[in-house]
């Protein structure tokens, strides 16, 4: 498995990192799910990789085709440019900036109560990417 | 001294005798025979440590708050045995429709492990790393003026009610605490970085104090939250994302992106409390209408306040040049649509449907077309 982003080996290597890390729980309990999809420059939607995170660990990591499932309160969505870019440099592609006007990266949600969670742990989704830029 | 208690317990006989055979280990032992259920609980998730979804066990659960409290006025914790003579408080909340959501106990969990300090979490001395051109910094520093001003008004607000919900609502009122600790961190964290920027802070805002007075004076808790957490602090939510987004300095999108967790908290509970309170009495939906039929008139005035528009312009486009303020002007008018349509969409989650029709917003989107 290749630890390139968005192979299952990358993910696989972040959630070691993550588990590692100690700046994630010094931010307080993150109760979220949250889908990252890459868009394919040929059009269509790309595989979606959603993260499970209860309270203090990520507890589970999975693939799905299609649309996100219930449980997930959002879902990421950019192409792999975007991606590429925010992974180089998480500090100043923060996703708060990435996804505030709606563009460069799209936040899909269809409940206000989920889409408030990426609010309401900003700084634990931040963080997530900040780890996950050691691994590239 | 306002209250005088029913006993002058120096100069009482029984008490005064009673407080003797304690001293002469007389011990009467009574309360170890208190009528109350007896638990044991431990915390389903170590890591979390033991919750207050942990104590939702028996007569102690939350869910066992019936609708109307009408036994207890008092300080008493829910689940104690009531003795007689017990003083009545003076709550005038005493409905649970009337302050709950069903997501009290985990936000204030939430609350609790997601505290911050203004003083050591932000890296004040690396400001000097960051060379902000004179007129974004004054710019910066206006803005922090301004939610240095409006903040602190959800600390006041659920400061006021707190002791005027009755104590069952334990959990409840504790959320309360915890969000008056973080807007009073808000105003801490606004007017350092204006003191720490080389400006200081600026001027105030009349349209502003006249929306925080409405939240101030709204006439029932329900209200004071609708209005408070759902409209003002929906905004404001808003407002921090866009703050991160146009900051100039990487210190300043760490503060706006640390003040945006708590306020999406709050905005949270407040969600969820029109919702609760709408379901239990589906007939008071107009009450909330005209409420915000007035609220929002208070919100177009603190929004479009030159003190908070013309920085916020300045900011998102990087200058006060032409191009920059219509650069500015674009983005901020985006930042404030999208604002308007999250502000319906959470009013539709929470149950309250037909907002858009009758909206202020929507009156002032044609207005301005």
């Amino acid at each position: 498995m290749k630890n390139v982003f968005p192979e299952p080996g990358f993910f696989t290597e972040l959630a070691a990192r993550i588990a590692r890390d100690p700046e994630l729980p010094r931010l307080g309990v993150f109760d979220a799910t949250f889908g990252l999809r890459v868009l394919p420059d040929s059009g269509g939607a790309g595989p979606l990789v959603i993260l499970t995170f209860d309270g203090f660990v990520l507890s589970d990591v999975r693939r799905v085709d299609g649309a996100p499932p219930a449980d997930v309160d959002f879902v990421l969505e950019a192409p792999h440019a975007v991606w590429r870019d925010l992974l180089r440099d998480p500090r100043s592609q923060t996703i708060n900036t990435l996804t505030h006007h709606g563009a460069p990266m799209q936040v899909i949600t269809t409940d206000p109560l989920g889409h408030d969670k990426l609010f309401r742990f900003q700084e634990s989704v931040q963080r997530v990417f900040e780890i996950a830029a050691t691994i590239t | 001294m306002a209250y005088n208690a029913p006993i002058d317990f120096l100069a009482d006989a029984e008490f005064l005798e009673g407080f003797r055979r304690v001293r002469r280990g007389e011990l009467s032992l009574d309360w170890m025979d208190a009528k109350t259920e007896r638990v044991k609980v431990r915390p389903k998730d170590p890591r979390r440590g033991l919750t207050y979804t942990d104590l939702e066990v028996g007569s102690y659960s939350t869910e066992r708050i019936p609708e109307v409290i009408r036994h207890t006025a008092t300080m008493a914790p829910r689940g104690a045995e009531l003795p007689p003579g017990l003083p009545d408080m003076g709550y005038i909340v005493n409905r649970k429709s009337e302050v709950w959501a069903d997501n009290v106990l985990t936000l204030y969990e939430e609350s609790k492990t997601r505290q911050w300090n203004a003083a050591t979490d932000i890296d004040w001395s690396a400001l000097d790393q960051y060379a902000v051109p004179p007129d974004l910094e004054k710019a910066f520093a206006q803005v922090c003026t301004f939610l240095s001003e409006v903040e602190m008004i959800a600390t006041d607000l659920p400061a006021k009610w707190i002791s005027r919900i009755n104590h069952d609502f334990v959990e409840l009122k504790s959320l309360l605490c915890m969000q008056t600790v973080d807007e009073a961190r808000h105003t801490e964290v606004f007017r350092k970085r204006a003191l720490a920027g080389g400006v200081g802070l600026l001027q105030a805002s009349v349209y502003a104090e006249h929306a925080l007075k409405g939240i101030l004076e709204s006439d029932t808790y329900t209200q004071a939250s609708v209005f408070l957490h759902m409209l003002g602090e929906g905004f404001i939510l808003s407002t921090f994302r866009n703050g991160e987004a146009i900051a100039p300095t990487p210190v300043d999108k760490k503060i706006f992106r640390l003040v945006m967790q708590d306020e999406a908290r709050h905005v949270t509970y407040g969600m969820m409390h029109l919702r609760y309170f709408l379901q239990e009495n589906p007939n008071r939906a107009e009450e909330i209408h005209l409420m915000l039929d007035e609220a929002e008139t208070l919100m177009i005035g603190a929004l479009g306040s030159p003190e908070l528009a013309e920085p916020l312009v300045i900011l998102a486009g990087k200058g006060t040049g032409k191009a920059e303020i219509a650069r500015g002007i674009e983005l901020t008018t985006q930042f404030q649509l999208t604002a308007i349509m999250e502000y319906f969409r959470r009013l539709e989650r929470a149950g309250l449907t037909g907002r858009p029709e009758r909206s202020k917003f929507t009156r002032l989107l044609t207005l301005i077309g």
